[in-house]
């Protein structure tokens, strides 16, 4: 059985992988990473508001039997996840967003917050 | 080896994946969502290069299914089967070129689970900005591929050692 840890073939693999992930991620860079202006609260995949970053406030997400399963703040310009229902919390880690194209996600809740506003909103439309 | 001496490994392999998960789900999060190790998928690999992919695929289910039950939920069960499912499938495919070493192969599986798992994600919020992590679940892919290739091949070849003296 051939069980050799690394062959040529390999290291080819990692540097395409690599290449791609690093022109992925520059692209948006060169692009984005700008002050956003509008966080967009999707639910289900339909807008729920759009709010401007700079009011204070707290927006509850409600479900169809009146539970609050995720609450999003805004403030300061910046936007966080304050509570989310799920066991797993990966969104309320996400921390703290504020350039545009960014995203907080809550996959159990199937919420989406995005920034919108800023260059990179210019380029994706 | 014998068909018993197969079912065994594959049952006691099943066992240290559904430990790694378990284990990988007490350490802290990382901050971005999706960026984890793998550890489990050392013995999925593992179990490739000894059992053979019939058995990889079977660990690979077994290890999705426990780690639902022990707390991961319903819906963490599905969206770890996504993953889990492709990542199996394509380091099946990726032995089967010959083309490619163990850490190739590990590479594969680390990758192909993220895109897996975003793919997953789109679909079920319908929203496709999630692209926006692609980049960086590949990279985080290319690294945890290295480190599970890594120990595995080191077993993987121990393994072969000991069955060629016998």
């Amino acid at each position: 059985m051939d069980v050799r840890l690394l062959k040529k073939p390999d290291i080819l693999l990692i540097i395409f992988l690599a290449v791609c992930a690093v022109c992925g991620w520059a692209l948006p860079l060169a692009f984005g990473n700008e002050q956003g202006e509008y966080a967009a609260v999707f639910v289900k995949g339909k807008l729920l508001c759009k709010e401007s970053l700079y009011t204070e406030k707290t927006i509850e997400i409600i479900d169809e039997n009146g539970h609050n399963i995720n609450t999003v703040k805004i403030s300061g310009g910046k936007v966080f996840m304050e509570y989310a229902d799920c066991p797993d919390k990966v969104c309320m880690n996400s921390g703290v967003v504020c350039h545009s194209g960014e995203t907080i996600v809550c996959l159990p809740n199937k919420v989406v917050i995005e920034i919108t506003g800023g260059t990179l909103d210019g380029v994706a439309k | 080896m014998s068909r018993t001496k197969k079912i065994a490994l594959a049952g006691v392999l099943a066992a240290v994946a559904v430990t790694f998960g378990w284990i990988e789900r007490l350490l802290p999060a990382a901050p971005i969502p999706g960026i984890k190790l793998g550890l489990a998928n050392t013995a999925v690999l593992i179990t490739l290069y000894i059992l053979g992919g019939t058995y990889a695929v079977s660990v690979s289910l077994i290890r999705v299914f426990v780690n639902s039950l022990l707390g991961a939920g319903l819906f963490g069960g599905f969206y770890a089967l996504c993953g889990a499912g492709i990542s199996v499938c394509a380091m099946i495919l990726a032995k089967k070129t010959r083309t490619f070493g163990v850490l190739g192969v590990s590479v594969v599986g680390g990758v192909s689970h993220n895109l897996g798992q975003i793919f997953a994600a789109v679909l079920f919020t319908e929203n496709t900005k999630l692209f926006f992590y692609f980049p960086i679940l590949i990279l985080s892919g290319i690294v945890a591929g290295v480190m599970v290739g890594l120990c595995s091949w080191t077993v993987i070849s121990i393994h072969t050692r000991t069955e060629m003296k016998r």
